[in-house]
Parts: structure tokens; C-alpha cells; sequence
């Protein structure tokens, strides 16, 4: 079955096609038509054939309860985000940490680590916490720099630290339970925001001149403007809402009381509640909602895409063939995770992660089980990989989504400098990939806790 | 110039209608927890519909998605290109995105209707639905998705000034998120 010719011919389209920026689902669709066109025969028959798995696959492959789980939690995330809750809670942690040396560089690492448990994408947080912590640091004389990598490399942990998007991207396409990587995703994303926090801790000893040292460093709890603190009852109301939502959804999900989908639904539900308690306008919450109108299409119609594209692979023997190169190879697993990881940080520096995840979990998962790795710790071994590929110079995507929200008040800000300083994290992420692929139990001991098989 | 902007008015009133569309369902999910919960009486049928309603939200959303330029896609190549190239890849892009929602139009409009004529249901279990609005969606949407890549090469080739005030349009939606 497998043509070597055809396989050529389709790689080369589909990176041709990506790279002259035509949209990713179209160029998955329209190279999977080809695929299956080059396979059936390339007559009018097989024409046929591929406009009528082309309808087939539009109205099948997104038709089931579990893909409601993205719209929904996205709408959790958007209805928390505007509720100013994440703008309490780090102003919150802020002043309690007011001796600590870097505290507001370790209130953005612990507020992103929080703020990742009630919401699944990590460019909104890069996003929301370029503008909330970063004019913070600046007044307190933080070294620019420094402060941008810590709100881009903390941003990370939005993607592993369920619930996370990617997270559900990679548990359909690799048909793994959904609940079980949200609990793989856990201890992983508190080492990593354990890490983050002691090399900023350590940085802001050996160097106080980052965090503003020497400096006449304001008190935090002595700041001119009175928005720029919280009161104590609206910390504990935003704090009380973050620990409901992590303990109504994933604590659902994972106790079995809830599926994913029904966790999503009660998550969103929970998340307007408090929107409204903290005195959302109802322009804000139908904002949000048009925005989730807005962003989740464009993944949904991916997943379509995606399905297309993994019939294809099937259909071509690709799939076989690579798994074949891979495996017949001879070489050390350690080796293969290497060249995957390659890959991926490779494809972070062209597209964002939920196409990449899409290109590659369903090729690259049944090698790594095949290699004894196990398929929960990969997933999270892929995210962070996929996630880390984002910073990796000179095109990482991340590192323009900061770049870009700061546009407004700090234009002369360049693009190397975040990327000089977002490296330490890179590389803190890499030292956690690492540490599970070599202890896997890292990511499956909680899962395997919650879900005995 | 009319044409856009009757097909822009029909995206942003067909995404509002899925946005309406996407809080019904989380309100009848739930309606299903509580009432499964508290009183043991599930919603029967709710993820028969559910499953159904994603299907039509996502192809209503199709649109405006394309014309809000929210499809995701990788620029790093093209923005270093001369202008003129730019545009002609995107208008290359555009057409293939015409293309792929042709095929899934004339591939899927012959069962559309069949389901329509006899009556198809999809599901066995608690509630049976009839199949064919979403699949009629999947045409609609597909239909509005190809006039929408027709205009948006019309704009990004022939109206580079249009191009970017939408461009900008587009980053102070992304900002306020």
C-alpha cells in the first residue's frame, strides 16, 4: 500500500503549504484530499471518493459529547478571567509576601501557576499577566528583561496544569482518557512552578539589582494608589472561587462524579457566578461569551481536519512508515524522544502549539508506547516539549505574544531581550521534561492514585 | 462592497447564534448534574444533543472565524516577503480554502438532503435526533465559509488599505481578551 512517492509529495505539500501561510486546517484538509485522491486510484472515482469523505468527516468527526469540553472550558477561563480575579489574587500573594526578595516576579510565577488551574491557554495568560505584573515590576525597578521572561516562562504553566486545552487536543487524538492527563499534568506543573520560583529566589539574592535592590524599594503594603491593592475580603472571595472551581471540576472529573464535558459545564457555570459576585458588568460576561465564539472555532475546525489528516496517514501507510524509520532505526530510545523533541521545538518556532500537537501526537505517541514509554507521562513529556518550543530563539511564538501586549506602553522593548531572558525557564522546562521521561512516575503516580486500573 | 457587507453581517449574526448556542448547552449540562444529582432525575437525551449542537455551533462559527482572521497559521515566512508576494500567497491560500469547502458541499449536500426526505436520526440510546440540521449546517456554513475566503482575497490583494485597517481591527479584539 505504502508509495514512497506519495508520502513525498505529501510532506512536501503540507510544509510547502503551511509555510506560505495558507491556514492550517486548509492545508491539512487539502492535503489529506490529495492523499486519499493519490491513494484511490487519482481518477474521477477517486474524486468522488475524497469529496465524500470530505463531507463525511465535516459532520462526523467533531458529533460527540466529548468535544463540548473545549467550548465550555473555554468559556470557564473567560468568565474567570474577567472577573478580576486573577488581578486580585496576585496582588494578593504580592503582599503577603512583602520581605521576600523578587516577591512580585514570585507572585507572576505562583498567581500563573493559580490562575493555570481555571484556565486552559497559555497565550491568555501571557497575555494577561504582561499587563497586570509587569507594569508592576517596572515601578518597583525590576529589571525589564528579567521581568518579561518571568511573565513568558511562567506562562507554561497554563498548559500543564490542567485543565489545559492542549491537554484535551492530545487525549483525542491519541485516545487517551482526558481525566487521566489532567491528573498526570499536576505534580509535573508544580515542580516546574517549585523550580521557576527558586531560580527566581536565587537570581533576586545573587543579583538585587534585578529586582530593584538598592534602590528606595517601595513597601508593598505603602503604595501610592489605593486600586493597586486588594482589600482582604476580596482576596479571600477570589481565592474561595479559584479553590471552588479546581475542587468542583477536576475534583468531579477525577472521583468519577463527572465526565469531562460535565466538568467543563459546571466549571463555566461556577466561573459566571463569581464573575457576577465580583461585579462583572453584563457587557463584559456577553463579551466573553462573543469571544468564545470567536476562539473556539478556529480548534474545533482543526479537530476536523485533524481527523481527516489521521485517516489519511492510515490510508497511506505513512503513519506505518514512519513508525517503521523510527523503530527500524536501531536507535536508543532516548534517542528517538530526542529527534521528536528536535522536531517539535523546531515546528514551535512556525506554528503554535495546538497545530503542531496536531501534526504530530498521532505519528509520534504509538513510537514512544512502542519504545515502553508510558502513553499519560508522554502526553505531558509532549506538552512540555510543545510548550518549551515556543520560546526557543529566534521565532518562538510566545515571546511576540508578550512582546505584543506590552506594545502599548513599552514599544522599545526588543524581542531578544525576552528571549535572553526567557531562556533560564526554557531550559528549567527542559531539565523537567528530562527528569520524567527518566521518572515517569512523576507524571503517572496520581493518575494511576485516581483512576486504579 | 454590498456583498461584504451582507456576508459579514450573516458570520457575526451566525457566531452570536453559536455563542447563544455554546451557553444553552453549559446551562443544559448543567441542568443534567443537578437534576442526576439532586433529584436522580438526568436530562435524558443530553449528550445526544449535546454531540448534535457542537457540530452546528462549529460550522455557524465557520464564517467568521475565516473573516475575522482568528484561522490559526504560521506568517514567520510570508512577513519577510516582499509585499506583492504576500498577497499572492494569501489569495493562493484563500482559493484553496474555497476548494476544500466546495468538496465538502458537493460530497455531503446529496445526503443532506436524503436525511431531510427520509426522516434520518442519529442515536440509539436515550434520544433520538434527527441528523439533518446539523448536517444541513455543515453546508450552510461551508457555503458561508467559501464567499467569506472569496472577499477576504478580494481585500488582502486588491485592498491592502482595507487589509490593514482589518488587521487592526483584529489586534484590538486580541487585546482586550
Amino acid at each position: 500500500m505504502f508509495e514512497l512517492n506519495i508520502a513525498v509529495i505529501l510532506i512536501v505539500s503540507l510544509v510547502a503549504l503551511v509555510a506560505i501561510g495558507v491556514h492550517i486546517a486548509v492545508a491539512l484538509g487539502m492535503t489529506s484530499a490529495l492523499g486519499i485522491w493519490m491513494v484511490t486510484g487519482a481518477d474521477i472515482n477517486a474524486f468522488h471518493t475524497v469529496q465524500s469523505m470530505l463531507a463525511a468527516t465535516a459532520y462526523e468527526a467533531i458529533r460527540a459529547y466529548v468535544f463540548a469540553v473545549i467550548p465550555l472550558f473555554l468559556l470557564m477561563g473567560e468568565f474567570i478571567g474577567r472577573s478580576g480575579t486573577v488581578t486580585d489574587v496576585y496582588r494578593g500573594i504580592n503582599q503577603l509576601l512583602s520581605k521576600i526578595p523578587g516577591r512580585l516576579a514570585i507572585a507572576t510565577v505562583i498567581g500563573n501557576a493559580l490562575f493555570s488551574f481555571v484556565t486552559g491557554v497559555s497565550i491568555a495568560s501571557a497575555a494577561t499577566f504582561s499587563r497586570i505584573a509587569y507594569p508592576e515590576m517596572k515601578r518597583f525597578g525590576y529589571h525589564k528583561g528579567f521581568a518579561l521572561g518571568t511573565v513568558a516562562g511562567s506562562s507554561c504553566l497554563g498548559m500543564l496544569i490542567p485543565p489545559s486545552v492542549l491537554m484535551i487536543v492530545w487525549g483525542i487524538l491519541t485516545e487517551q482518557s482526558i481525566g487521566q492527563i489532567f491528573a498526570a499534568g499536576v505534580l509535573p506543573g508544580l515542580l516546574l512552578t517549585t523550580l521557576f520560583v527558586i531560580y527566581v529566589f536565587l537570581r533576586a539574592i545573587m543579583n538585587p539589582g534585578l529586582v530593584g535592590g538598592g534602590a528606595a524599594q517601595p513597601n508593598a503594603n505603602d503604595v501610592s494608589d489605593p486600586a493597586d491593592t486588594v482589600t482582604t475580603g476580596q482576596f479571600l472571595i477570589s481565592l474561595t472561587g479559584i479553590f471552588l472551581v479546581i475542587v468542583a471540576v477536576l475534583g468531579g472529573i477525577w472521583f468519577g462524579v463527572f465526565t469531562p464535558t460535565e466538568g467543563a459545564g459546571a466549571g463555566a457555570f461556577i466561573g459566571l457566578m463569581l464573575a457576577i459576585i465580583k461585579g462583572a458588568r453584563l457587557r463584559d460576561i456577553i463579551d466573553g461569551i462573543l469571544s468564545v465564539g470567536r476562539t473556539s472555532a478556529p480548534i474545533l475546525l482543526l479537530l476536523v481536519t485533524a481527523a481527516l489528516y489521521s485517516r489519511t496517514l492510515a490510508m497511506t501507510g505513512m503513519a506505518n512508515a514512519i513508525e517503521g524509520v523510527f523503530i527500524g532505526s536501531g536507535m536508543a530510545p532516548w534517542l528517538v524522544i530526542t529527534v521528536m523533541v528536535l522536531i517539535w521545538f523546531a515546528l514551535g518556532m512556525i506554528i503554535d502549539s495546538i497545530s503542531i500537537m496536531l501534526l504530530t501526537a498521532a505519528i509520534f505517541a504509538p513510537i514512544a508506547v512502542k519504545l515502553g514509554i508510558d502513553p499519560i507521562a508522554f502526553a505531558i513529556i509532549g506538552i512540555i516539549a510543545i510548550e518549551a518550543g515556543l520560546y526557543t530563539p529566534p521565532f518562538g511564538l510566545l515571546v511576540y505574544t508578550v512582546k505584543s501586549a506590552i506594545q502599548g506602553f513599552d514599544p522599545d522593548m526588543d524581542v531578544m531581550t525576552i528571549f535572553k531572558s526567557s531562556t533560564p525557564y526554557w531550559i528549567i522546562m527542559l531539565v523537567a521534561m528530562v527528569m520524567i521521561i527518566n521518572f515517569p512516575a512523576i507524571a503517572t503516580w496520581l493518575p494511576n492514585l485516581l483512576f486504579p486500573s | 462592497m454590498n456583498v461584504i457587507k451582507i456576508s459579514d453581517w450573516v458570520s457575526k449574526a451566525l457566531m452570536v447564534l453559536a455563542a447563544a448556542w455554546t451557553i444553552a448547552i453549559s446551562f443544559l449540562v448543567l441542568a443534567d448534574i443537578i437534576g442526576r444529582g439532586a433529584f436522580d432525575f438526568p436530562i435524558h437525551g443530553t449528550a445526544e444533543m449535546v454531540a448534535a449542537s457542537i457540530v452546528i455551533i462549529v460550522f455557524l462559527q465557520t464564517g467568521y472565524a475565516i473573516r475575522s482572521r482568528s484561522m490559526l497559521r504560521a506568517d514567520f515566512l510570508v512577513t519577510h516577503l516582499p509585499d506583492i508576494a504576500q498577497r499572492i500567497l494569501l489569495a493562493l491560500g484563500y482559493i484553496l480554502g474555497v476548494l476544500f469547502f466546495l468538496m465538502i458541499i458537493t460530497g455531503g449536500w446529496q445526503e443532506s438532503v436524503l436525511s431531510f426526505v427520509e426522516n434520518e436520526f442519529e442515536g440509539e440510546g436515550a434520544l433520538r435526533v434527527p441528523s439533518w440540521p446539523a448536517r444541513w449546517t455543515v453546508l450552510l456554513g461551508s457555503a458561508l465559509a467559501m464567499i467569506n475566503y472569496c472577499v477576504m482575497a478580494y481585500v488582502d490583494v486588491f485592498r491592502p488599505d482595507l487589509m490593514r485597517q482589518e488587521v487592526e481591527e483584529m489586534k484590538q479584539l486580541d487585546m482586550e481578551h
